[in-house]
Parts: structure tokens; C-alpha cells; sequence
């Protein structure tokens, strides 16, 4: 094993970025912290666990079969087959994309005082511009190295001496004594913005970008296992700090300038300005990956030539589809529409269509043809049933609980 | 798959989707006491200069767009609903309070700061 590809950590970093730092994740973590103290680090521990093992699925899948997990759906279950998470990802995308763009904006709005939605066109084109004009290492390394900002947010959880016994039992399931149906829609919207369908595709294609082999395969359990680490640490760390600093006020979050007070509380006006960075450039990340994640799915459904590394002309139709992905996602914030309403209406979709995309991994992750010799184990097969089974339940619940649970 | 569905909003139209009067006050109240503490907090950090202004003013921004949300459904209870006028009052004054210092963030210095702080209902 060439010990240069653990190096290639970035891919896991800002691969994670798009499960746990972007607006939707740290806005609920924040409020389930808020509103039920350390109770609810239970989904995102959870969420971790179950994302280590599928994102280190997509990551072998590729390295072994040389297609990203679109392709091998698409070339293993037929167009017919594929049409249906096509099409329920393209929603979802451009829901989650505009959340972010709306993230980045709402992050700029913080440090400068001017509305969002004077910023939503600006970041919506320095997003394009990043794909029009860099490759996937930029992106990569860019973003997961400028992403360690968000570090910022263990170190207010820490400063904020939180009680460690309370923090451990947070990763126990319990019952609330209060807001019940609340506690529940933020459990699953903490799941559904957790274990996100679009950061197997991205992790998979990413693996392909970089060129991944067999010889991967342990760098890719250490990626997938430290990148999601890094997420899920940090997200923890945004519901501890609430916890700490909103929970015992009373304060609940309704607005996403009140997220700023966990960081400024106990670090003062240097948290301040990080934590509008930080939200950012954490949005920007997920922004890419949203924008990557579409173009991805479909030129690997349709069978065009595709690579963040290919120049946009020779990858035309791949690059068409991130420009209108990204042309379009200013609109709705144009418009007045709360990008934070919104990224809680994408979670919620997410879930719904969680089993579709796992299913696959079942079937795929266990056939010969696609990964010889490195087959999940029973472990990594009783994950993914595990996933499909609460997937499959929390499809059931998401709506209604965004509908009656959701403030 | 569509039973399930039915179940569950059923469900969840029981168990949380239909609001009693007192649920409705109660949300109210603690929408307002929530943003009063935010206020608090945030007049606080200004104060120790922790944060800038242009920060405060967001946030007095957020708090004049996020209190009125819940009035209607309270206004929408019978007159002598327990709690209902206490909470119609405290919710009013705060949107007043914002209001009215709203304009007055730009140019405070630390003293005006702290008034501002002391005058918080």
C-alpha cells in the first residue's frame, strides 16, 4: 500500500462536508441542542456509523469495478430501474443545492451584514466558477483543507466544559420529557441529512476521478472511516456547543443567526468571524459536491463522457448539467423562499427516497461481477439491512413528522 | 406502502398535528421568552464586545420577522382563554421594544448599550 493515498483523506473530508456541514445538518444540530440538550447525539452518532460503511462500499465498489456506484446501478438493475432515484435525486439536488447556495449567502450575510439574498447570484456563480475553471484536486484539497475552519465548533463545545457524563448518555436513544414529535422530526431530519444519497455518488465518482485500484482498498477504510469521523465529530460539536451555550437560556432556533451565539459565546469576536467563514466555505464545499453529484448522475445514466479533471468542452454535456443545476439554484432564494424551510423540506425528501438508494448496495456490494473477490462481509451486509430497514421506516414517518413536527 | 403512510399521518395528526388552545399559548410563550433570552444574549456579547453590530442588527431583524409569526393563531382563541392575554402582551411589548432600538444600533456606545440591555421587557 503506497502510503502517499492516505493523503488522499481530502476526498473523505469533503465528502463528509456534504453530510454534516452543510446549512441544513448544523442549523438541526444546533436546534436539537437547543431545544433537548445533549439527548440527540444519539441520530448523529448513529448516522456516522451507518455512513462509514456505505460511503466505504461506493469507495470499494468503485476502486474494484471501476465504476462509480450511478454507472453500476444504472448497468445492474437497467435504465427502468435507474429512472426512479434519477429522478428523485435530481429534486432532491437542486433542493439541497439551493440550501447551500443559501448557506454560503446566509455565512456572508453574518460577516458583512448585507441580506442573503443580495449574495445568492455572487455565490452561485464563484461556485460555477470553481468547476468551469479548476479540476477535481482543487476542489478536493481546496475545500477540505479551507473546511478545517469549521474546527472552530469543537473548540467551543470545548471551552464551554460541557458535563461528559451528559454528553456520553447523548449517545444512548432515549425518550424526551417534553415536544415529543419535535424530538422525533429532528432525530430523523438528523438522519436524513446524515446519511445522504448524493455523498455515495460523490465519494464513488471521486474514487474514479482519483483513479482509485485494488490497491486502495485499505487507504479507502481509512477515508471513508477518518472523513466521516471528521463530520460527525464536528456536527456533535455544533449540537454540544447549543447544548451548552442556547439549551440552558431557553433559547430555541428559529433563525439561523441565532446559531452564531454557540461560537461567539465562548470564543468572542475571533468566533465570530470564523464562524461566518466557516458556514461558508462549509456550504461552498457541499454547493460542489451538490452541483458535481448531478452532473455525475447523469452522465453516468446516459453514458456521456464525464470527470471533473476533463476540460468543460470535452465534457459538454456533463458541464451542462452543473451550469443549469447552478444557473437555477439562486431562484428560489430570489424569490424570498428560507433557504433553512427549505433545506428542512430536502432532508425530509431525502429520507423518503433513502431505500431506493440503498437497496442497491445490497445487491451489488455481494456480486462477483462487480466487486471479484471483496464482497461485503456479514457485518457490512447486516448494516446495509439495517439501513434499508430504517430507511424504509423513517420513509414513513418523514412527511408527517415534517408536517407536525417541524417549527 | 400507502396504509403505512395514512397510518402515520393519522398517527401524527393525534398524537401532535391538532393544537389545544393551551398547546397554542404555550408555543407562543415560549417563542417569546426564547427570542427575550436571545435579545438578552446577544445585547450581552455586544456589550462585552464579542460581537459587532451589524451582527445585533440581524438579529433584532430575526426577532421583528419571528415574533409575529405565532399571533394570529393566538389572536384566533376566545377572549378569556387562560394565558392568552399574557402572552398577547408580552409577545406585543417585545415587538415594540424591538422596534424601537432597532434604529438605535448603528451609533450606540457602551452605555447606550447597557440601557438598551436594562430596558429589555
Amino acid at each position: 500500500v503506497n502510503p502517499k493515498k492516505f493523503l488522499e483523506l481530502a476526498l473523505g473530508i469533503v465528502t463528509s462536508m456534504g453530510g454534516f456541514l452543510e446549512v441544513g445538518s448544523i442549523a438541526t444540530a444546533a436546534q436539537a441542542g437547543a431545544v433537548f440538550g445533549y439527548q440527540l447525539i444519539w441520530p448523529l452518532a448513529l448516522g456516522t456509523i451507518c455512513l462509514i460503511f456505505l460511503v466505504e462500499m461506493s469507495g470499494r465498489l468503485a476502486a474494484v469495478s471501476h465504476h462509480a456506484l450511478p454507472a453500476a446501478v444504472r448497468e445492474r438493475f437497467g435504465f427502468n430501474f435507474y429512472i426512479v432515484p434519477l429522478s428523485a435525486e435530481t429534486v432532491v439536488d437542486f433542493l439541497v443545492l439551493t440550501s447551500e447556495v443559501g448557506g454560503v449567502s446566509l455565512g456572508l450575510q453574518i460577516l458583512t451584514g448585507i441580506d442573503y439574498r443580495w449574495w445568492a447570484v455572487p455565490s452561485a456563480i464563484g461556485v460555477w466558477l470553481l468547476l468551469w475553471k479548476g479540476n477535481f484536486s482543487v476542489i478536493e484539497y481546496g475545500v477540505s483543507f479551507l473546511g478545517l475552519i469549521t474546527v472552530v465548533f469543537i473548540i467551543a463545545a470545548w471551552e464551554m466544559h460541557p458535563e461528559r457524563g451528559a454528553v456520553l448518555r447523548g449517545l444512548l436513544p432515549s425518550l424526551p420529557g417534553h415536544d415529543k414529535v419535535h424530538y422525533w422530526f429532528l432525530a430523523v431530519s438528523i438522519l436524513g441529512a446524515t446519511i445522504s444519497p448524493y455523498l455515495f455518488n460523490f465519494y464513488s465518482s471521486g474514487a474514479i476521478e482519483d483513479e482509485w485500484s485494488e490497491e486502495d482498498l485499505v487507504p479507502n477504510r481509512f477515508i471513508a472511516t477518518m472523513g466521516m469521523s471528521f463530520g460527525g465529530l464536528i456536527s456533535i460539536a455544533v449540537l454540544v456547543a447549543a447544548g451548552a451555550v442556547l439549551h440552558p437560556k431557553n433559547i430555541a432556533v428559529d433563525s439561523f443567526e441565532q446559531v452564531e451565539l454557540i461560537v461567539s459565546g465562548p470564543l468572542g469576536k475571533w468566533g465570530f468571524y470564523l464562524f461566518g467563514i466557516g458556514v461558508s466555505i462549509a456550504c461552498l464545499g457541499a454547493a460542489l459536491e451538490l452541483s458535481l453529484d448531478g452532473a455525475y448522475v447523469y452522465s453516468q445514466c446516459f453514458g456521456w463522457n464525464w470527470g471533473e479533471n476533463e476540460r468543460a468542452p470535452d465534457a459538454a454535456r456533463f458541464s451542462m448539467v452543473y451550469t443549469i443545476l447552478i444557473a437555477l439554484a439562486p431562484i428560489p432564494l430570489l424569490l424570498g423562499i428560507d433557504p433553512l424551510k427549505l433545506t428542512l423540506l430536502s432532508m425530509a425528501l431525502t429520507v423518503v427516497i433513502l431505500p431506493f438508494i440503498v437497496l442497491p448496495f445490497l445487491v451489488l456490494m455481494n456480486d462477483p461481477k462487480h466487486v471479484g473477490e471483496h464482497r461485503n462481509g456479514w457485518i457490512s451486509n447486516g448494516v446495509v439491512f439495517f439501513v434499508i430497514i430504517l430507511a424504509a421506516i423513517l420513509a414513513v414517518v418523514a412527511i408527517p413528522l415534517e408536517i407536525f413536527g417541524g417549527k | 406502502m400507502r396504509a403505512l403512510w395514512l397510518i402515520g399521518v393519522v398517527l401524527f395528526c393525534c398524537i401532535g398535528g391538532c393544537q389545544k388552545p393551551l398547546e397554542v399559548i404555550e408555543e407562543a410563550r415560549k417563542s417569546a421568552d426564547s427570542w427575550r433570552a436571545t435579545l438578552q444574549m446577544t445585547l450581552q456579547q455586544w456589550i462585552d464586545d464579542r460581537v459587532p453590530a451589524r451582527y445585533v442588527k440581524q438579529i433584532f431583524e430575526a426577532a421583528q420577522k419571528e415574533l409575529g409569526k405565532e399571533l394570529p393563531d393566538v389572536e384566533k382563541l376566545p377572549a378569556g382563554e387562560e394565558g392568552r392575554e399574557k402572552v398577547l402582551k408580552q409577545t406585543k411589548e417585545l415587538q415594540e421594544w424591538v422596534g424601537k432600538n432597532l434604529a438605535k444600533i448603528g451609533d450606540a456606545d457602551h452605555k447606550q448599550r447597557q440601557a438598551m440591555l436594562g430596558s429589555l421587557p
